[in-house]
């Protein structure tokens, strides 16, 4: 049985449906993101769930119960902000001893719960400083420690990464990934970095406009996309409209505009059908000849340090190309083999 | 070259403080303690504290046209908490109102609310004024509590919703996903995070109530007598007593502002430091 659950949940803002028949469940322990693009209902989604905004319609269902109306503090729910959110006129210590008091922990427990917290996001010794003494990564760090600290039964994030420099960020998401492992703490994670969601959750809830449209495991999210949107979002996608023409197993030919057909498999959370979408990600082009090939020309060279990325006018198909050294030069003409276990069909 | 034309200029500023703010204030403060003071006496031919310990009361006035700056004083204060008191009490729910919810038709409310504003105040006093006679508030200490009021609750609206508006509402989610409920989110998160700008309104207000005149003038007469009535009143006839009322005005006012700057210092350091 899930922990979590949403049912049918419906946010409107004046004319903006915010969040549109929204279902989801997870279970104890699971890390489940919400992915997709700014404005898509990711916050309102995960706030619904905080109990800070209240649904037109649907409910929320924790351990079984209807807490749709429960207010935020009734939940035991613990949330990061994106900006943090810290109290500014509060030490570490007391922005993290917050929850503990509210919830009429004893003193001694408090201080060694702190402490604990603290040690666990590598943050020993700051008990005294005040929110802006700190680096943004050590804000984020004591935002974490404060959702924590109480033992929530699940840990909301909106977006906690987004505010750091890239770096940090890489370095703070495989931390974030250990400790949520290590606690095993139920978390609903809003990002809309398809890396991170890869990286850190074991479902992953792809929204657009306000929809859950596609959820699954990372892999089944990238190898199986359930329509053009998800296709194209995930991924360095390239996306060519065509008809289906046959299907032989997990395979499917495809015919494009400029009358070229392909081999490609069809993904299978995509059920087949005649208006199909051809989806042709970096992996799945290659330079060679013969079958399901196709004649370019190189129209752009960029160099990437660790790869060159080309990118190529095919019969009126514009690919990508990614090669470990530099094997063409701008105007140069070649074949490219479309490799029909990558290359992905879906119906659109 | 160069330093020469510096040293004209603060020679330049120098001179203008000082007959902007030195002179007035020392000429003032030699009157509140002249006995004789004639014209063309660069000084007072006598000096004593007499007019002071009448004007605070402590001997009995002999002098024409004794006036009493402990009642006034007194009057003043009371006038100027009740105000302070009362404005708080409306504007800071108003105001967090106004910043966090969105009211209807708000555009047209802060019109209604800034058009006396608008106009020149005196015009408004003595509409009030007939308006109150007919409530028998002409006279008394709620009747100028109320006209000073009015345009106090603006100011104090303003401030405060900006106050209110300077803190993120993720703050108090925070709070309330953290296990608080609203009145402790209120208590333990917003109010302390807003004394530095609800404690700037409030010494306004009262600086404002306390140094009043026209609302008191067209209300309070004739009963009410703030300091700054009895200031007008007594630089008709009597240069000492002026003097000394003024005196007073100042040191309190001053006083206030000195509090309200180093609080807000302290606090506002306390944040960014
Ligand atoms: N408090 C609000 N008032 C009005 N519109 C809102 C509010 N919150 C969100 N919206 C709108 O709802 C939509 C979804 O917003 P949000 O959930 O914040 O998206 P995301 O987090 O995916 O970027 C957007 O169009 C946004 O403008
Ligand atoms: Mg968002």
């Amino acid at each position: 049985m899930s922990l979590l659950e949403l049912r049918r949940v419906t946010k409107r803002f004046g004319k903006v449906v915010a969040v549109s028949e929204v279902s989801l469940a997870v279970g104890k322990g699971e890390i489940l993101s919400l992915l997709g693009p700014s404005g898509c209902g990711k916050s309102t989604t995960l706030r619904i769930i905080a109990g800070l905004t209240k649904p037109d319609s649907g409910s929320v269902i924790h351990e079984g119960r209807d807490i749709t109306e429960l207010p935020p503090e009734k939940r035991n729910f613990g949330m990061v902000f994106q900006n943090y959110a810290l109290w500014p006129h509060m030490t570490v210590f007391d922005n993290v001893a917050f929850g503990l008091r509210m919830r009429g922990w004893a003193r001694q427990d408090i201080a060694r719960r702190v402490k604990e917290v603290l040690e666990l996001v590598k943050l020993s010794g700051m008990e005294s400083r005040y929110p802006t003494q700190l680096s943004g990564g050590q804000q984020q760090r004591v935002a974490l420690a404060r959702a924590l600290a109480p033992s929530p039964s699940v840990l909301l994030m909106d977006e906690p990464l987004s505010n750091l420099d890239a770096k940090l960020r890489e370095e703070l998401r495989h931390e974030l990934r250990s400790i949520l492992r290590s606690l095993r703490i139920t978390t609903i994670y809003v990002t809309h970095d398809q890396a991170e969601a890869m990286a850190l959750s074991d479902k992953i809830a792809v929204m657009n406009a306000g929809r859950i449209v596609q959820t699954g495991t990372p892999a089944e999210i990238y190898r199986e996309p359930a329509d053009p949107f998800v296709a194209t979002f995930i991924g360095e996608s390239i996306a060519v409209p065509g008809s289906l023409l046959s299907v032989n197993g997990s395979l499917g030919l495809i015919r494009l505009p400029n009358g070229v057909q392909l081999k490609a498999r069809i993904s299978k959370a995509s059920p087949p059908s005649k208006e199909a979408l051809l989806v042709l990600r970096p992996e799945a082009v290659s330079l060679g000849e013969g079958e399901n090939s196709l004649k370019c020309r190189v129209s752009r060279e960029t160099y990437m340090g660790e790869r060159v990325e080309y990118r190529l006018e095919c019969e009126g198909v514009e690919l990508k190309l990614r090669s470990l050294d530099p094997v063409l030069s701008v105007g140069e003409e070649a074949r490219v083999v479309i490799d029909p276990s990558r290359a992905i069909i879906v119906g659109r | 070259m160069y330093t020469s034309v510096r040293l004209a200029l603060k020679l330049v500023v120098a001179v203008v403080l000082f007959l902007s703010i030195v002179m007035p204030l020392t000429t003032l403060f030699l009157w509140s303690f002249a006995i004789k003071w004639y014209w063309p006496s660069p000084i007072p031919q006598e000096l004593g504290t007499d007019y002071w310990l009448e004007a605070l009361g402590l001997r009995r006035g002999l002098a024409i046209g004794a006036v009493s700056v402990t009642t006034a004083l007194r009057y003043s204060i009371i006038i100027a908490l009740i105000t302070v008191i009362v404005t708080q009490l409306i504007s800071i729910p108003a105001s967090y109102a106004l910043a966090r919810y969105s009211v209807p038709y708000k555009p047209l409310l802060l019109f209604l609310f800034f058009m006396p504003q608008v106009f020149p105040l005196q015009p408004v006093y003595v509409n009030l004024m007939r308006l109150f006679y007919t409530y028998d508030l002409v006279g008394t200490i709620p009747g100028v509590v109320l006209a000073h009021m009015m345009p106090a609750m603006v100011f104090a609206i303003w401030i405060n919703t900006a106050t209110f508006k300077a803190i993120p509402p993720e703050l108090e989610e925070a709070a309330r996903a953290s296990g608080a409920g609203a009145l402790t989110t209120l208590l333990r998160i917003t109010l302390p995070l807003a004394v530095p700008g609800l404690l700037a309104s409030t010494v306004f207000v009262f600086l404002y109530s306390f140094d009043e005149f026209t609302g008191t003038f067209f209300i309070g007469l004739p009963y009410i007598q703030t300091l700054p009535m009895l200031l007008y009143s007594a630089s008709g006839y009597n240069m000492q007593f002026a003097s000394a009322s003024a005196i007073v005005l100042l040191i309190i006012s001053a006083a206030f502002m000195l509090l309200l700057e180093r609080f807000l210092k302290a606090e506002y350091l306390g944040r960014i430091g």
